[in-house]
């Protein structure tokens, strides 16, 4: 098994309900976006292409950043999901500098979006156990694998699903495992001709991108 | 070239403690090596005076970098991962560096420097590793990075010494100057081979901010050039003060280089998308026919 995501980059129209789901599932601090939508402009002019680029940890087969960590505390489970373990993590930020996708995100301080004191929402969500230490998109997790105890499908069933995925108002995401070549992200991948980002560096991303 | 979707960013993580570290340790474990070196292992009141100074530099580069660190006080953690980290390595290396240069002190014995001296080296290729292992910074992620970072260590121990032996009032070593020219003529070699190195367009992108005069200036004809020709004046007048000021010059050529390549060159990747094929304008695809 190894969790995958295809985003379809026709589908995106930008609208960052993806980052904002996100950022709310995993109650991040003001200033942390484990993933965003970038919207770049491709090519010259009179060729010249929108695209919006959602981005997050590809959670890579061979990941760069998890040799690198000096503490073990970024690990790659067996399903192929990346995670930080918050409590060895120095904060040293040796494995944002090995990620070629920028996936990674360092809570330096606590901040809050108003000077002074956490909202009632920044408190409900405050988790000390991150502060000074690197973080990251997980993939949902915590849902998927409750999803599983419950014996539901990630990628079928929203509640076993990344959160990212069960936002997204244009089906533009879809979760999967690719190592399951009828599911419906490997269908995907396969009929459309997902590509990674920056296959040449050969970190054999798990997100794959529809670009036609 | 496949479609930029996102440029290249300079990174934000690691600023000047994190070059202050490349720097301290790099001089520090190039004092001792040179030093042990100049010595033959044997005792001498140079290897004395750097293995004093080099653990001291050695110290302050790990105090800067932990002083960045989001949680410093697991920095033992660091100590974990030695299989497979080169910040592990270093770590270790750095460690038993400090302990081997300490224990010669207190207890002489020719094994402690050539101990203290295989984990010198080891700490600055280490360093050097550090970086080339980056995959998201297209500047570092480069195989020639640890011998850069050994011969910029070696350069800027030399220098250390040139500085510190008249200050100290100890009497110069003879072939210091030589061995020091050597290395600064090395040191040269190696950075304008880093920036010659056929990269890809990112670190072509990424290196070409060295290109301006006060990089050029800075590094090559005051860190290199004129410590070459002061060098020249010491050989033959015998007189250490140029050798001091020479060791002033490579030092810091040898800190603006690294800092540039931790502060200007770090840029993150641009983000690519290979195989994107743009809608060709109604223009162009009549043209096309």
């Amino acid at each position: 098994m190894r969790w995958g995501m295809v985003i379809d980059l026709v589908r995106c129209v930008g609208c960052q309900t993806c980052t904002i789901a996100c950022k709310q599932e995993n109650g991040l601090p003001a200033g942390v976006l484990w993933r965003f939508v970038a919207d770049s402009e491709v090519g010259e002019y009179p060729d010249v292409r929108r695209l919006f680029l959602p981005m997050q940890c590809m959670h890579c087969v061979e990941p760069p950043c998890v040799p690198v960590c000096p503490t073990g505390a970024s690990q790659q489970r067996e399903d192929g999901i990346v995670w930080v373990e918050y409590d060895r993590c120095v904060g040293c930020g040796y494995c944002a500098m090995a990620c070629p996708y920028r996936a990674r995100h360092l809570i330096k301080d606590a901040s809050w979006h108003f000077p002074g004191q956490p909202t009632p929402a920044e408190q409900a969500t405050a988790q000390p156990a991150r502060r000074g230490v690197m973080t990251k998109c997980t993939f949902c997790v915590d849902r998927v694998d409750r999803g599983i105890a419950r014996e539901l499908r990630p990628g079928v069933d929203p509640e076993a699903t990344p959160m990212c995925a069960v936002a997204c108002i244009a089906g533009a995401i879809i979760f999967g495992d690719l190592d399951d070549a009828e599911s419906p992200a490997c269908k995907l991948i396969k009929e459309r001709g997902a590509v990674p980002l920056m296959p040449e560096l050969g970190t054999n991303p798990s997100v794959y991108y529809v670009t036609e | 070239m496949d479609a930029e979707l996102l440029p290249a960013a300079r990174q934000s993580l690691w600023g000047r403690l994190a070059a202050a570290n490349f720097f301290l340790g790099g001089a520090g474990a190039g004092t001792y090596v040179v030093a042990a070196a100049l010595s033959g292992f044997g005792l001498s009141t140079l290897l004395r005076v750097a293995s004093v100074l080099g653990p001291g530099l050695v110290l302050a580069g790990f105090l800067c970098v932990a002083a960045e660190a989001g949680r410093p006080p697991r920095g033992l953690f660091v100590l974990r991962k030695i299989g497979t980290s080169w910040m592990s390595r270093e770590l270790w290396a750095g460690g038993a560096f400090v302990l081997a240069a300490a224990t010669d002190l207190v207890r002489p014995h020719r094994g402690w420097r050539i101990a203290g001296t295989l984990a010198a080296l080891l700490l600055v290729l280490a360093q050097g590793a550090i970086l080339s292992r980056a995959k998201g910074v297209a500047a570092w992620n480069v195989s020639l990075m640890p011998s850069l970072f050994l011969v910029s260590a070696l350069a800027s121990g030399a220098g250390v010494l040139a500085l510190a032996l008249p200050l100290l009032g100890v009497a110069g070593v003879g072939e210091l100057p030589r061995v020091m020219a050597g290395l600064v003529v090395l040191s040269a070699l190696v950075w304008a081979g880093y920036l010659a190195w056929p990269g890809d367009f990112a670190f072509r992108r990424a290196t070409a901010s060295f290109m301006v005069p006060s990089m050029v200036v800075g590094v090559f004809v005051a860190g290199h050039v004129i410590p070459l020709a002061l060098l020249g004046l010491a050989i033959e007048a015998r007189v250490s003060l140029w050798s001091a000021l020479a060791g002033v010059l490579v030092l810091l050529g040898q800190l603006q280089a690294k800092a540039w390549l931790i502060l200007r060159a770090g840029e993150l990747r641009p983000i690519t998308i290979p195989s994107l094929r743009l809608r060709r304008s109604r223009e162009q695809a009549w043209r096309e026919g």
